[in-house]
């Protein structure tokens, strides 16, 4: 049978290291890769570079968001307020990046074959394929019918801005020593649930149209 | 404006995350994220030192996620190798956290649960709280199922079965890797999907024991 002192202190201490080194030779897969380095004109290895550096840092946010959701399960607020202080630095960092992903791709332009590529495929085949959540799915297939490749880029903007919003919002919430809602912390779940599914299903995009590339 | 910091980027970037996370469980409930306040106000006794153990259950379960994003952060950078221990660890966390909820299911059967409490769980109006809580249906269904039987253990049990899949996914995951294979895309949304699945049943079994027992919201 399990003693617990209830008066107990107990301090397991995490304290996780994350030395994460981009390097160029990798492809990364995870969230919104792919297009800049398929897409555009010209930079486009750079300009993928850029996309990988945002990615790292909305993971890292995430990270300290879970973090920062945990300290509010054990009652640290002040602990919970610095991390999602945290998060809104990190997301801010990776809405940037996507700045001037996004800032390149329009000074250097947007391969016309692979536009049309995008906007030729099918759908609805890919989101049966992949068993894809139709509501997320449909918002990258209204913007892939289009071809509005820059368009991806501006969405995850979007996402990573209210998450980063709400973040804000619970950071001086605790910070005043108030106790987030319930509500609120469903919302922040379910918003990160929502945007890291956007980004994987731009890369199930992409590799689609890398593939009706015939690449 | 908080957007409009200027970066300057080069080739090789160095991050360092730093997350840490102190753990200190508190002799009055006052979480309410994961599975929180039905150990608490249901059973016969031992009701604190059980509702700890939920606690702190709950946050192996979020420090689980935290190993979790870093790993994909490590994905993401391309370094899959140097993720491995992230993977670990989270896998570890969520075993930590099965235990600390056996235990505490444990403690239910031995001590009982209270009657009036059970007829208070069967008495809630589960289509109204599904509509104030906007819960997804298929996560819902099951605590309403178990809720209406009041099987305040069964919720427990529940949690640990996810529990317990979000690890053998996450085990998937990590043998895959340390075979040198990259994870497919729809490898990682099944990962990601069933992490969130255990989430939300954890947020909505919380909004419904604060149903039973509004004074234990802890404000």
């Amino acid at each position: 049978m399990l003693k617990l002192d209830v008066k107990m202190k107990l301090i397991p201490l995490i304290a996780l290291v994350a030395w994460v080194t981009i390097s160029f030779s990798v492809s990364a897969i995870l969230i919104c890769n792919k297009f800049a380095e398929m897409a555009f004109q010209d930079q486009n290895r750079f300009a993928e570079e850029l996309v990988t550096q945002a990615g790292i840092r909305y993971f890292e946010a995430l990270a300290w968001s879970e973090n920062g959701i945990a300290q509010v399960e054990i009652g640290s607020l002040s602990k919970a307020a610095e991390s999602f202080e945290k998060v809104s630095d990190l997301l801010a960092e990776a809405f940037d990046l996507y700045e001037q992903v996004i800032a390149i791709g329009r000074r250097v332009g947007i391969k016309p074959t692979f536009v049309e590529a995008m906007k030729g495929l099918d759908y609805d085949k890919i989101q049966k394929e992949h068993g894809l959540q139709p509501r997320i799915w449909s918002e990258v297939a209204t913007l892939g019918r289009k071809g509005d490749v820059l368009g991806l880029f501006q969405r995850m903007q979007q996402f990573i801005k209210h998450i980063s919003d709400q973040s804000e919002a619970l950071a001086n919430m605790a910070a005043k020593g108030a106790k987030p809602s319930l509500e609120q912390i469903t919302k922040l779940v379910e918003a990160w649930q929502d945007s890291t599914a956007f980004g994987h299903y731009t890369v199930i995009l992409a590799r689609a149209v890398e593939q009706a590339l015939g690449r | 404006m908080m957007f409009n910091k200027k970066k300057g980027v080069k080739a090789i970037l160095v991050l360092m995350g730093a997350l840490v996370l102190a753990l200190m469980p508190f002799s009055t409930a006052k979480a309410w994220l994961i599975c929180n306040c039905v150990a608490q106000s249901a059973f016969q006794s031992r009701a604190e030192e059980a509702e700890q153990l939920v606690i702190i259950a709950g946050g192996k379960f979020y420090e689980a996620r935290v190993h979790y994003a870093l790993f994909l952060a490590y994905l993401e950078a391309g370094n899959s190798a140097q993720g491995l221990p992230s993977l670990v660890q989270a896998i570890e966390a969520l075993g930590q956290s099965i235990r600390l909820y056996r235990t505490t299911i444990y403690i239910g059967e031995a001590v009982g649960i209270k009657p009036e409490y059970v007829e208070a769980l069967k008495k809630i109006d589960y289509d109204q709280v599904e509509s104030e809580l906007k819960a997804k249906p298929e996560v819902w269904k099951v605590i309403a199922r178990l809720g209406q039987q009041g099987d305040v253990l069964g919720l427990f049990k529940e949690g640990v079965r996810r529990l317990e899949q979000n690890r053998a996914v996450l085990e998937d995951l990590y043998g895959l890797i340390n075979s040198g294979l990259f994870p497919s895309m729809g490898k990682l949304l099944q990962v990601s999907d069933s992490l969130h699945e255990t989430t939300l049943f954890g947020i909505y079994t919380s909004a419904l024991a604060i149903k039973v027992s509004p004074s234990c919201k802890g404000e």
